[in-house]
Formats: C-alpha cells, sequence, structure tokens
C-alpha cells in the first residue's frame, strides 16, 4: 500500500488526540470518548454494506446484541471465562450472519432492508421473551471488564483502531473494488465472471463480525447488556451516523458517530425532544448534502487544494 | 466440424407472446456472425438467453458439448461467454483502469493484473482516459471500455448487441477494427446491429429474425438476396 501522508496525517492527528484525551477529558469525558469509539467501529462497520456494497441494512443491532448477549450469558448464566465469552460473542454473531445472509441477500434495496429489520426484530422478541436466560426488559447486568474505565478505554481504542484498520485493508483491497462494482452495476459484476452473492455475503460476514466487536466492547464498558441494543432503533444509530457524516468515504461514518453522540449528549441536557434537532439535521442532509459532513468539506474545501477521490 | 456454441429450438415467452420462439442457430469461432431484423424481433431476447440474463422457457443452449442452458451468467462467463449490452453496461463511478481491474480479477491466474490491464487499455486505445471516471469519457470510448471488459475474462464467444448505436463515424471505425481484431484471435463473434452498411461489411454470416422467429440464414449475398428478407427488413430500409 503506498503511503499517502495527506490521507495519513489527519488520522495521526486523530490517534494522538484520543491517546491524550483522558489526561484533560475527565472521567465522564473519558466514557463518553470510548462510548463513540465504540459506535464508531459500529457505523464502520455497517458502512462496509451500505457505503461500499449499496446495501442499506435495517437490522444491524441484530449482530451488534447478538455478540453483546452471546458475552453476556456466557459469563453470567453458564459462568464461563471472559476469553471463552468473547469468542461465543463473535461465534453468535457469525451464526447470525450468515442465517442473515442467507435470507436477506437474495433480495436487493427496501425489501433487503425489510428482512434485516424483521430478522433484527425477531431476536428483539426472543430476548424480551426469553427471561430467565436473557433476563428480559431488566438484561444481564454485573458484568465485570476487570480494569479500570481509562485502562479500558485504551484497550478498545487500540481494538477500534485495529480493527478499523482491518476494514479499511479490506476496503482498499482487490474484494474492495468489487464491492463497489456490485454497488455500482451487479449485471456487469456477473458478466465479469464473479458470483455476486458471494461477494456480498462476504460483505454481510465481515460487516457483521466487526459489528459484533463493537458490540462485546459496548458490554464491557457499560458492565451490562439491555433489550435496547437489540430493538430496531438501535439499528438506525450507524444509517443516521453515517448519513450524517457521509457514506461515500471511509471517515464520513466516524465524523457522522462523533456529531450525533456529542450532540445527543449536549442537547438532551436543555430538552428531553433532542430529536427533533436530529430530524432537522438528517433533513438538511438527505435534501441539500447527499454527501454528508465529508463530502461538504471535501467537495468545498479539500478538494480546491488536493486531486484524486476519496476512496 | 465439431459444434462450438449452439441452440436448439430455444423459447422464450413474456406472458404468452413469443420472444424467441424455436431457434436453433451455431456461431464458430473466427467467423463473425450478425443477428439482423426489425425492432421487436426477438434479437436481444436471444442474446439474453444465451448468455443467461433470461431463462429459457424451452429449448437448450450448449457451449463445447456440455448444456449450460441453466447456468448462472457468472458461470457462463467463466467458461469463455462474454457480451456487451444495448446500453453500455460499465462501472460509471469507477476510473477506466478499475472497470478493466474488476473483470481481470475473475481469471484463474493473477499474478499479471498490472501487466494485463495496461495491456487491455492499449489494445482498447484507452491509456490516455485510464484515471478518468467511466462515467466522464465519451460515449465511444465506453463501448469500447465495455469490449475491454469483456475481453477481460478472454472469452471464446462474445455477443455484441448494438456495439455502433450512437456512435461517431470516427468512433465507428475503431470499434469495426476491434471486432475484425477479434476474429483474428478466433472468437465467434455473434453481432447485432441495425447498422446494415457495417453489418455487411463485417459479417462472414447473417441470421435473420422476425417476431422471434429464424427466418433465414446465409453469407451476405445470400441474405441481400432473398425475398422474405426483403419484404420484412431489408426492404423497409431502403
Amino acid at each position: 500500500m503506498k503511503f499517502d501522508v495527506r490521507k495519513t496525517a489527519p488520522f495521526a492527528l486523530f490517534a494522538l488526540f484520543v491517546f491524550l484525551f483522558p489526561l484533560f477529558g475527565g472521567k465522564y469525558g473519558t466514557f463518553l470518548m470510548a462510548r463513540i469509539g465504540i459506535l464508531s467501529l459500529y457505523a464502520v462497520a455497517f458502512n462496509v454494506l451500505f457505503g461500499y456494497g449499496g446495501l442499506l441494512s435495517f437490522g444491524h443491532a441484530l449482530f451488534f446484541s447478538g455478540a453483546a448477549y452471546g458475552l453476556g450469558i456466557a459469563l453470567l448464566v453458564l459462568d464461563w471465562p471472559l476469553w471463552t465469552g468473547l469468542l461465543i460473542g463473535l461465534l453468535v454473531t457469525f451464526l447470525f450472519a450468515l442465517v442473515a445472509g442467507f435470507l436477506s441477500l437474495r433480495h436487493k434495496e427496501i425489501h433487503f432492508a425489510m428482512v434485516t429489520l424483521a430478522l433484527s426484530m425477531l431476536f428483539w422478541g426472543i430476548v424480551m421473551k426469553w427471561r430467565h436466560v436473557t433476563g428480559g426488559e431488566d438484561g444481564l447486568a454485573g458484568i465485570s471488564r476487570g480494569m479500570s474505565v481509562r485502562a479500558f478505554y485504551y484497550l478498545s481504542w487500540t481494538v477500534i483502531f485495529v480493527s478499523m484498520a482491518v476494514v479499511y485493508r479490506i476496503l482498499s483491497s482487490d474484494f474492495g473494488l468489487l464491492l463497489r462494482g456490485v454497488r455500482e452495476n451487479d449485471l456487469r459484476v456477473l458478466f465479469s465472471g464473479h458470483s455476486v452473492r458471494r461477494v456480498r455475503m462476504i460483505a454481510f460476514v465481515f460487516s457483521a463480525l466487526f459489528t459484533g466487536v463493537a458490540g462485546i466492547l459496548w458490554t464491557l464498558l457499560d458492565g451490562a447488556v439491555t433489550p435496547a441494543v437489540s430493538h430496531w432503533s438501535f439499528s438506525a444509530v450507524p444509517v443516521i451516523a453515517t448519513l450524517i457524516g457521509g457514506p461515500q468515504s471511509f471517515a464520513g461514518p466516524i465524523v457522522g458517530t462523533f456529531v450525533y453522540v456529542l450532540a445527543e449528549d449536549y442537547i438532551t441536557k436543555y430538552t428531553m425532544y433532542w430529536q427533533i434537532f436530529l430530524g432537522l439535521v438528517i433533513l438538511a442532509i438527505v435534501l441539500f448534502f447527499r454527501g454528508g459532513i465529508v463530502g461538504i468539506v471535501y467537495d468545498r474545501i479539500l478538494s480546491r487544494f488536493v486531486s484524486g477521490g476519496e476512496e | 466440424m465439431e459444434k462450438f456454441f449452439w441452440t436448439e429450438n430455444l423459447t422464450k415467452r413474456f406472458d404468452g407472446l413469443v420472444a424467441v420462439g424455436n431457434v436453433s442457430l451455431s456461431f464458430t469461432p473466427g467467423v463473425i456472425t450478425a443477428i439482423i431484423g426489425p425492432n421487436g424481433a426477438g434479437k436481444t431476447t436471444f442474446v439474453n438467453v444465451c448468455t443467461g440474463v433470461l431463462r429459457a422457457d424451452g429449448g437448450k443452449v450448449y457451449f463445447r458439448g456440455r448444456d449450460i442452458t441453466n447456468l448462472p451468467p457468472d458461470r457462463r462467463v467463466s467458461l469463455g461467454v462474454g457480451r456487451t449490452f444495448q446500453i453500455t453496461n460499465i462501472f460509471q463511478g469507477l476510473t477506466v483502469r478499475e472497470n478493466v481491474r474488476i473483470p481481470l480479477l475473475s481469471r484463474k491466474r493473477r499474478a499479471d493484473l498490472e501487466e494485463e490491464t495496461e495491456k487491455l487499455l492499449s489494445l482498447l486505445n484507452l491509456q490516455d482516459v485510464s484515471e478518468t471516471l467511466a462515467a466522464n469519457i465519451s460515449h465511444g470510448d465506453q463501448k469500447l471500455l465495455e469490449m475491454a471488459m469483456c475481453l477481460a475474462v478472454e472469452p471464446e464467444i462474445l455477443f455484441l448487441d448494438e456495439p455502433l448505436a450512437g456512435v461517431t463515424p470516427a468512433e465507428k471505425g475503431r470499434i469495426i477494427d476491434v471486432i475484425f481484431s477479434l476474429k483474428e484471435r478466433g472468437l465467434a463473434v455473434v453481432l447485432i446491429e441495425h447498422d446494415m452498411d457495417s453489418v455487411f461489411k463485417v459479417a462472414d454470416e447473417i441470421a435473420v429474425m422476425h417476431r422471434g422467429e429464424l427466418i433465414a440464414r446465409g453469407v451476405p449475398e445470400e441474405i441481400k438476396n432473398d425475398q422474405r428478407v426483403i419484404d420484412v427488413y431489408l426492404g423497409g430500409l431502403e
């Protein structure tokens, strides 16, 4: 891979900011920043399918909560050790991805979105009703992360950066090109000798697995898993964050998550109706700025100084 | 000679309307076969069934002795069946180079990807626009790019659906040169085209379809003088 200082420098600065943040961010700020990182990974993983593969999943909470509940049940119900719990969490996500991918990837566009939504709500129903295993509405509390918030902050951001680097590498590879080809024109991909369903399935499983990693980090940070993470509204989080930041770039979902979480945190201090603000922002972006914040910054500012595409 | 690519009583219906009815045709390596006929004759539908875009309602498609009637398009491509489309079918949002790279990735040997990309770009004279988005190159270059993408999968038979539609006279000359070069490489070329001057210039054989049926087949001279072909098609063009 070529080393491009224009692309690498912003990420290096960002990593430095993340590293130094606990020194001045305070305990709550550090907790919030860890949360932003985890949700950023969730959005980046979601955008593998949406921005690069052209598939809008409306059920990614299934993979997030699948890993979270897999971990929670392994630790609290089965009393297994942490490492086994982590593996069980990822295994559950992997199996969910295989089943969901098999059922949903036969469809495209709204039908694909609806199948993913239906499957995630099916799991939410199971979580709510299978009380003696999942804890029902109360969820599973008392999961120990075994370290301070600050130590976990560094551990989780390390996992997030490594995961994002892997996703970036995949998307920059020939497979990433093939995935963008599927987004652009699936018929031509077929006539290029590739199985479109196979490409989509691989991307689907990758996307789900990194969503599962985010789900595990979230559970360890919170020390609990609740049904809220399996609800459809939690599937909307990466959709909204990606739309705000911009789906056509790798950094878009990260920027969008920062804006989404910080705006929610700030506005809810003054009003509980923060969704009104969110609705206005989404409306403005969908109607006027399809490329999201990164698209605006790139088109209006950076493109005057640098040449080359975002991807 | 052993048959190469052929159809037997190939049939396709749309809501009872017979778009292709019992068409039996064969194609030969190193031969350019043009399929002509009025609009709605079933030419594109025939190609769609041959290449797997549409499922046949009856009849068979064979390639090198193998029944490929029910194979999906990507499997047919891997066997050596390529095609272009009436409306240019490329990756508009990717660069010309990326467009060529995607079909190259399906080849079994992968070591020489860069070299093969360059070779194809220069064969189709697209080096100058290699880093340009495919959506931003000329219509003629888009047609050539689509051909480059077809050649990347090393087809043995190539279906070209109206490659000359909407291109400038200069671009037409370039595309015809490429079609001749395909023949020289030993490919079976199946050409659907409405530009009769070009068809009679490049085709070794011509098949004529009308209302879903094959009504004539022969060398250009025979077709030009076939009374039925003149009645249903060529007469109307003059």
